[in-house]
């Protein structure tokens, strides 16, 4: 594999796991990573790392500042 | 234009994920409530100004983001943040791939990637200086795309890129140290086991 093509492999991971990139270039990553263990790994790893972060780092909205917020809402109509 | 009588229907529906946000950027609950429920009351009463149909977790976005840099960014009790130097590309990837078959790196991988808890990703995303950690929370926890951050922040997209980029780096090298520390990414060969 291409030292070049991983190159902008990696360059590119963010555009083309934010789906901010051209539908051409998308393709020819999409090949690269077809025929190079090491891009499509860190492709794939790249991507669960993301499901990861945005698992654990919700949060329970507190009860009462739901109903807080429904008060004060209400409060502000009249 | 929307109809204020509606607010409540279309907005409360967010408040979890505004709150989750909050949290990240106050990064304590008494502060990340009070700008949710000020965020609240500022889109209330400027409902009007908003045109039905649009992007309404955008505004929304962009008037906590507001109430959050106009109260807290002086105050913010800052943790130790991170130093924001070169981090090089895939850093979390290069640290646990192994050399073995891709079966091997999936396992390895997957050892790593379940064994983050909350506090470490939270923690870690925490330790962000804010001009990094906001654009992250808004394209990796909210799924938000680079112009509308671009909108939310009230920078150039260009800017939110290069932000993003190396705040994402930086978010996987805290990630790693934090883990670390607490004994869970050890490397294979100091393990007895």
């Amino acid at each position: 594999m291409s030292k070049r093509s991983c190159d902008q492999a990696v360059e590119r991971i963010y555009f083309y796991l934010d789906g901010e990139i051209t539908w051409y270039r998308r393709l020819r990553i999409n090949w690269h990573l077809r025929s190079c263990r090491m891009c499509e790994g860190a492709y794939d790893f790249e991507h669960r790392f993301r499901s990861v972060v945005r698992d654990k780092c919700s949060e329970d909205v507190p009860d009462e500042l739901l109903e807080r917020l429904r008060s004060v809402l209400r409060e502000n109509d009249e | 234009m929307a109809d204020q009588a509606n607010f409540e229907a279309d907005a409360m529906q967010f408040a979890q994920q505004l709150y989750t946000a909050a949290m990240r950027m106050t990064r304590n609950p008494a502060d990340a409530e009070d700008i949710v429920q000020e965020t609240f009351l500022k889109a209330y009463r400027a409902y009007e100004t908003f045109t039905a149909g649009t992007n309404l977790k955008a505004w929304l976005y962009r008037i906590l983001t507001n109430t959050y840099i106009n109260r807290y960014r002086k105050l913010a009790r800052r943790p130790q943040e991170v130093d924001l130097g070169e981090v090089e590309d895939l850093y979390l990837y290069r640290r646990v791939s192994t050399d073995g078959t891709r079966e091997a790196s999936r396992s390895a991988e997957d050892e790593v990637l379940s064994g983050f808890v909350d506090s470490d990703v939270k923690q870690a995303i925490e330790a962000l200086p804010e001009h990094f950690r906001l654009p992250v929370l808004l394209a990796d926890v909210e799924g938000f795309s680079y112009k509308e951050i671009s909108d939310i922040m009230d920078v150039p997209i260009g800017t939110v890129m290069s932000r993003l980029h190396r705040g994402r780096k930086a978010l996987q090298k805290a990630l790693w140290e934090f883990a670390s520390g607490r004994g869970l990414t050890g490397q294979p060969e100091d393990s007895d086991e």
